[in-house]
């Protein structure tokens, strides 16, 4: 009987705190989904709005000097770009001086 | 007892679960503003450019029988025309599907609508040339439309 009434005693507290705990971990394991969510997004948003500050760049050299660069480096030193290179790999196919280039913007590591 | 118990354990953990539910959406809510104000911005940055960029696309083919005007199943299309390497090329400017496109192709190839690049958002971009006046109409997404009158100066020395 005294036996008995170790074992029970023993994993009460247990079995008593293991809806909290449990719902903590939810709530954590929710939290840390939800903010990785948001870092993903965030990173896609930013590959995207280089991407067309590329673009626009390129369209506004065309109209003030008559000609897309061979090179987007001309693009981000005189029209006021900056683009994270650690980050963002910029694929920019110039096939002539009065043809749209192929802009695009990748993320690197993916 | 034991039930007062339960809920007074209970209740900051809820507490916190309700905390960090309101931080997320408010950050959710201040991106997605975020993310409309600026690709507002972005639009009307692009749409500001169109005219002055068939201008400008205009100027560098000022030449004799370069502009030329097209339709192709209701698609207005600017054509300017180059020889390189004694290859007669056509760079078409046209509006589809909501975008202003442009594609470079041989000049006898056939028009593919979905061939061209991206230029920029359009509702509406129309052309139409006559004795040496080039007309462009633009409509943006705001649906005010702008016109681009242009003088060639190649048709009217003759």
């Amino acid at each position: 009987m005294r036996n008995e009434s170790r074992g029970v005693s023993f994993f009460a507290p247990i079995f008593r705190l293991l809806p909290t705990v449990l719902l903590f971990a939810a709530v954590l394991l929710f939290a840390h989904t939800a903010l990785s969510r948001t870092e993903q997004a965030s990173a896609e948003e930013g590959r995207r709005a280089a991407e067309q500050s590329l673009k626009n760049a390129a369209i506004a050299c065309y109209t003030a000097e008559g000609f897309f660069p061979a090179d987007w480096h001309y693009l981000a030193e005189h029209y006021g770009l900056s683009i994270d290179t650690e980050r963002y790999f910029v694929a920019y196919d110039a096939f002539a001086e009065n043809v749209m280039p192929d802009i695009t913007v990748l993320e690197v590591g993916k | 007892m034991k039930r007062h118990d339960t809920l007074g354990t209970l209740l900051p953990i809820l507490l916190l679960a309700l905390f960090c539910l309101c931080i997320l959406s408010v950050i959710a809510g201040g991106a997605g503003i975020y993310r409309d104000l600026t690709d507002a911005a972005q639009m009307r940055l692009q749409e500001g450019q169109c005219l002055p960029y068939v201008a400008a696309k205009v100027r560098a083919f000022d030449m004799r029988g370069a502009v030329s005007v097209r339709e192709f199943d209701g698609i207005s299309a600017l054509c300017l025309t180059e020889e390189l390497d004694g290859e007669a090329y056509c760079t078409y400017i046209y509006c589809t599907d909501g975008e202003v496109r442009e594609l470079f192709t041989e000049a006898d190839a056939p028009f593919d609508t979905d061939g061209g690049q991206t230029v920029l958002t359009a509702l509406s971009l129309r052309f139409s040339y006559t004795d040496g006046v080039l007309t462009a109409s633009f409509v943006g997404t705001d649906g005010i439309e702008q016109t681009l009158t242009s003088v060639l100066r190649s048709e009217a020395t003759g």
